[in-house]
């Protein structure tokens, strides 16, 4: 079963050592903290799908379009009921919608659409060992890292076998479809012992292997694919950090790009 | 604490450690979008059913393999963002809190590490542990995705803590199902993989199991009181969350 | 040459086990020797491996006397992944011992926890890429990778660590024949080179070319000799609960002296000695029973199947009709579509195009509830289903879930229980069963519901000899009873012996259907879909007589007439 959003193409991004993708990453999330005007998300947001674009990742932004939609709509019903502004729209039955508040919601929106296209830049350009490569090399120690990665590598596994178990209870009767809160959890029961069960059985198996292997978390290892910093993940890096401190003036200094003054 | 760090030397620990994380995350993405209450953030998400027993059978692996679980669904769900940060911490709590506070917090707990059921004083602890860590859990998360601008704290933190709440509940019956051949014919009781030795209570760590539950009541409470300064309330009971943690 | 492992008095006792799984084992291998282990499921093959590389008693804890020298290593004195640069160990399951994401990377995995360097490493992934045949993978996926290349790389990558003897515990257990045949040429080339191998197997035509062949049962070597000495002690094997070489058994029961091994040496024993039985005409002998009714349960009509995601056709143009009372084998290797097909019986998935009729209705105009009466599905693997606290609840849950009364549920319950042999086991917890019984739990789950029609897929695998037998006599009996049964197997023997009707598969489509025997007389379509008959069927079709299974062939051969069903 092939969950992974990774594509694999070989654009530039691609490229990039995965310690670079994470940390601008990072700072692209910074970013959209910066504001909550919608116009200066969008100008975010729009460059964040430019990067998508360079790395012909759009493919998988559109596999998740129903979440991005729900989640739009979502921010935008949600936040005018939690955040008042000062200058009223509207009057619907003693309750006041302001202006602020809209223009909030729109504008969280488009962070929060923004927030998971950015996340996308990453899966879907660098491959599950890259990123744990990179997290190494930033100071992750090993064991923690290879928890993650052997996690990553068995997700699909664990997901193979669930749709069996899925089957084979249907194929006795069990009926999933259900409205009611606690029979959705109940009807889960027959589905979660036996993958506990499998998955638990495995551990036992996992470990001897590992250790056959010449595996110890104590013990030092060499690394066979060693990421390291080309001229391209320095140029990406320093025009990142001057997009960021330059949004950091204009927020701080200039004191623009915001509706609600006491909301990041 | 001391056991969520000192894990990390041991193979098994650090196997179960991924294998907790891969169960979690495959029965996350494979649920996902059955009813999104709220897209993205939170579902029904009805793998709920098993941190409970992923933190009383494998305590410290059961907590981080939680944590990665449920970071590698956001990455596989296409919903990996600054949130996840939040999500790492609070699922961290909902492993972490089941068997720190299984012997600590007295007097609604066990005076053993084992889960036994035919002892009501396990049912007491596990119900009540089961509210706090899903209300510990709720409050973390609602104030980071509140501060993000993601959602409004008042209304994550109560479906959160709902979700996990009756997801923890109907557990027990998945514990009590996999409890004997889990730590019997596997022998991977968390307690005889560390070769923990079963010893006194310290004080440090009831103080934690209080502040923790404390900080869980009065934020959760907090999330009803419409008028007064929801932020003040907020930070104080995520302040006492994490001290009482580090205390455990 | 110099001893390579050096076994003294050993002894071991699981920790929760109530008899000691290895008992008093002493053994040698030279260096460059190549043993293959035998024995019946239980009988300590594993735990033997185990105790090689230190797993036991350092991880698997228990009471363990006696030593284990390794290259004059004591296991005991050495951390098991100090003991890897001696010893590399081969387990069963490929998917527990692969950690990372392509095969490259797995290769060099065990080379980063030896510390050495970009350049050694480079070399060795390289050439043991290649050895075991994967260097056009090498940048491969490993989940794109199939069971057989999976289990070759776990291989290269354990000798990518050049240890000094290679351990492997049934490493070809869960292999379809294709993937077999790729690791069995694999330890042939390290024979080949001398390397130490030591290899658990279930199959004797692997132990023919070992230098010692060892034979335990219940925890001791009860035999350690040349493969020739061993295999043709049939006594001994059948009292060991190990299959019998078929062609050894055949001549002993005509009475001839000689001991082959395969059918090529039969056939030339018999055109030496015994020219008589070999006729150019052999005149039928065989009274053909008419087998299933005329009345079809299962039919599909032009069926197409893709998955939503794949561009490709699993099943491509299926007609295919299952009468009542047949026993249908589905054969093919993996990827063929033969579970693809079966999973369309009870509607687990449905047609791309085209339509499957149950009882001349279509399966997507049922309810689930109606098909789980008509079409009972039993999984390959039952910890797949198995989920309650007793076996009694295990066995009832699909009639609760049908909602059937009280009075139902405990009549078909028991008598599905007893059916199955599990009487005594009603309050037992179904996880702590062995593997053959929880199997066994599985399929009397099904049972209970009393289907029609019983779809059952790999259900041999995993299992021992003699369990395979009794599982298979257990459907023959049903079969009796009336129920139609289909299985999904990759053993051709379990389909010679048991099989009414034989469907062969490759690549979604249907390239032979027919009665048993006719089939496996056509060795060039097996052949096709990379399927080889047993040996003694091999045999039969060489003297062109209708026997399928040993006994039949006695029969055949002694010209006793005799009548087979099918």
């Amino acid at each position: 079963m092939n969950l992974s959003l990774y594509q694999d193409k070989d654009t530039w991004i691609h490229r990039l050592d995965p310690r670079t993708k994470i940390t601008g990453i990072i700072l692209i999330f910074a970013m959209c903290l910066c504001f909550n005007d919608p116009i200066y998300i969008a100008i975010l947001t729009l460059g964040v799908l430019f990067i998508l674009f360079f790395a012909r990742s759009l493919k998988s932004l559109w596999t998740l379009r129903y979440i991005l939609i729900l989640l739009f709509l979502f921010s935008m019903i949600i936040w005018p009921f939690f955040v008042k502004g000062k200058t009223v729209w509207l009057c619907i039955k003693g309750f006041y919608i302001h202006k602020e508040s809209i223009l909030y919601a729109i504008a969280m929106g488009l962070r929060l659409s923004t927030f998971v296209m950015a996340g996308m830049i990453l899966i879907s350009t660098t491959k599950n060992e890259d990123i744990t490569n990179g997290l190494i090399m930033m100071g992750l120690p090993y064991p923690i890292a290879f928890a993650i990665s052997t996690a990553l590598r068995l997700v699909p596994t664990f997901a193979g076998a669930g749709a069996t178990i899925v089957q084979a209870q249907i194929s006795r009767g069990l009926d999933l479809e259900s409205k009611n809160i606690f029979k959705r959890f109940s009807k889960f029961i027959p589905f979660a012992v036996p993958i506990f069960i499998i998955a638990i059985r495995y551990t036992n198996l996992l470990s001897m292997a590992l250790e056959s292997r010449g595996f110890s978390p104590a013990s030092p290892r060499t690394m066979y694919r060693r990421p390291y910093m080309k001229k391209n993940d320095w140029i990406v890096l320093i025009s990142l950090l001057i997009v960021f401190v330059i949004i950091l003036y204009i927020r701080i200094f200039l004191q623009a790009g915001i509706v609600i003054k006491d909301r990041l | 604490m001391v056991f969520a760090i000192k894990m990390w030397n041991n193979i098994r620990m650090i196997v179960l450690v991924a294998v907790v994380a891969a169960i979690y995350a495959a029965t996350l993405i494979a649920f996902k979008t059955a009813i999104p209450l709220i897209p993205g953030i939170t579902e029904v998400r009805v793998a709920n059913i098993f941190p409970m027993t992923f933190g009383l059978l494998f305590g410290p692996a059961g907590a981080w393999g939680l944590a990665i679980g449920n970071l590698i669904g956001d990455i596989f769900g296409g919903t990996f963002g600054p949130a996840s940060i939040a999500g790492f911490f609070g699922n961290f709590l909902l492993g972490f809190l089941p068997y720190t506070m299984w012997t600590t917090f007295i007097p609604f707990c066990e005076n053993q590490y084992k889960w036994n059921k035919k002892s009501y004083k396990s049912w007491w602890a596990y119900i009540s542990i089961n509210l706090i860590s899903s209300i510990a859990c709720s409050i973390i998360i609602g104030v980071a995705v509140d501060i993000l601008g993601i959602a409004p704290y008042e209304v994550i933190s109560k479906i959160i803590t709902l979700n996990n709440f009756i997801g923890g509940l109907i557990g027990i019956i998945l514990l009590i199902s996999v409890y004997d051949v889990t730590t019997k014919q596997l022998g991977l009781f968390w307690i005889d993989v560390l070769n923990v030795d079963v010893k006194k209570i310290s004080k440090t760590s009831m103080v934690g199991s209080w502040l923790v539950t404390v900080g869980s009541i009065i934020g959760i409470v907090g999330s009803f009181i419409v008028d007064v300064s929801i932020l003040n309330i907020k930070w104080l009971s995520v302040i006492f969350i994490v001290i009482g943690s580090i205390l455990l | 040459m110099g001893i390579a492992i050096k076994i003294d008095s050993l002894h071991f006792k699981y920790r929760s086990a109530s008899k000691d799984s290895l008992a008093n084992i002493n053994s040698e291998i030279k260096e460059g020797n190549f043993v293959v282990i035998f024995g019946h499921g239980g009988a300590g093959k594993t735990t033997l491996c185990f105790s090689m590389n230190g797993l036991i008693p350092r991880f698997l804890h228990g009471e363990m006397k006696g030593n284990v020298f390794v290259k004059n290593k004591k296991t005991t004195d050495y951390r098991i992944n100090e003991m890897a640069k001696t010893v590399g160990l081969v387990f069963q399951d490929f998917e527990a011992q692969l950690f990372c994401s392509n095969v490259e990377l797995e290769v060099a995995f065990g080379l980063e926890n030896l510390c050495l360097n970009i350049e050694e490493m480079e070399e060795r992934i390289k050439k043991y890429i290649d050895f075991v045949g994967l260097l056009e993978k090498r940048k491969a996926q490993t989940s794109s990778l199939s069971g057989g290349q999976k289990q070759r790389l776990a291989i290269g990558a354990v000798l990518a660590m050049e240890p000094d003897v290679v351990v492997m515990d049934e490493p070809t257990t869960d292999l379809d024949p294709i993937g077999k045949n790729h690791i069995l040429s694999i330890s042939q080339m390290l024979r080949n080179k001398k390397r130490t191998l030591v290899m658990v197997d279930t199959d004797y035509e692997v132990a023919m070319d070992a230098d010692y062949v060892w034979l335990m049962k219940d925890g001791e070597v009860v035999i350690k000799d040349s493969p020739r000495q061993v295999l043709t002690n049939l006594d001994l094997l059948k009292s060991c609960g190990v299959m019998v070489p078929q062609t050894l058994e055949f001549f002993k029961k005509m009475g001839w002296e000689e001991m082959p091994l395969n059918s090529k040496e039969t056939i030339m024993h018999i055109k030496e000695n015994h020219p008589e039985i070999i006729v150019p005409h052999r005149t039928l002998k065989i009274n053909r029973k008419p087998v299933g009714s005329e009345k079809g349960i299962i039919e599909t009509k032009d069926l197409y199947f893709r998955y939503p995601s794949s561009p490709d056709d699993i099943l491509k143009n299926l007609n295919l009709k299952i009468y009542e009372g047949e026993i249908v084998a589905i054969l093919g290797q993996n990827g063929s579509g033969k579970t693809t097909l079966a999973k369309h019986f009870n509607r687990l998935l449905r047609p791309t195009s085209g339509e499957v009729l149950i009882k001349g209705r279509k399966t997507t105009d049922y309810k689930q509830h109606e098909l789980a009466r008509i079409v009972g599905y039993v999984f390959q693997n039952p910890d797949h289903q198995i989920f309650s606290s007793t076996v009694w609840d295990e066995v009832a849950f699909g009639l609760k879930m049908l909602g059937e009364d009280e009075k139902n549920i405990k009549k078909n319950t028991e008598e599905a229980i007893f059916v199955t042999g599990l009487t005594g086991y009603e309050n037992k917890s179904p996880f702590l069963l062995t593997k053959g019984e929880r199997q066994r739990v599985a399929f009397a789950s099904i049972l209970s519901i009393k289907p029609e029609v019983i779809v059952l897929d790999e259900p041999t695998t995993g299992l021992d000899y003699a369990h395979q037998i009794s599982a298979m006599n257990m459907l023959k009996e049903l079969n009796n009873k009336g129920r139609t049964i289909v299985i999904i197997t990759h053993s051709m023997w379990i389909a010679e012996q048991f099989a009414t009707r034989v469907i062969i598969m490759k690549d979604g489509i249907i390239i032979a259907d027919g009665p048993t025997r006719d089939i496996f007389f056509d060795e060039d379509v097996l052949k096709e879909a990379s399927l080889v008959p047993s040996q003694i069927v091999r045999v039969s079709n060489w003297l062109k007589t209708q026997s399928l299974s040993v006994d039949e062939l006695v029969e055949e051969l002694k010209g006793e007439s005799f009548s087979v069903s099918r």
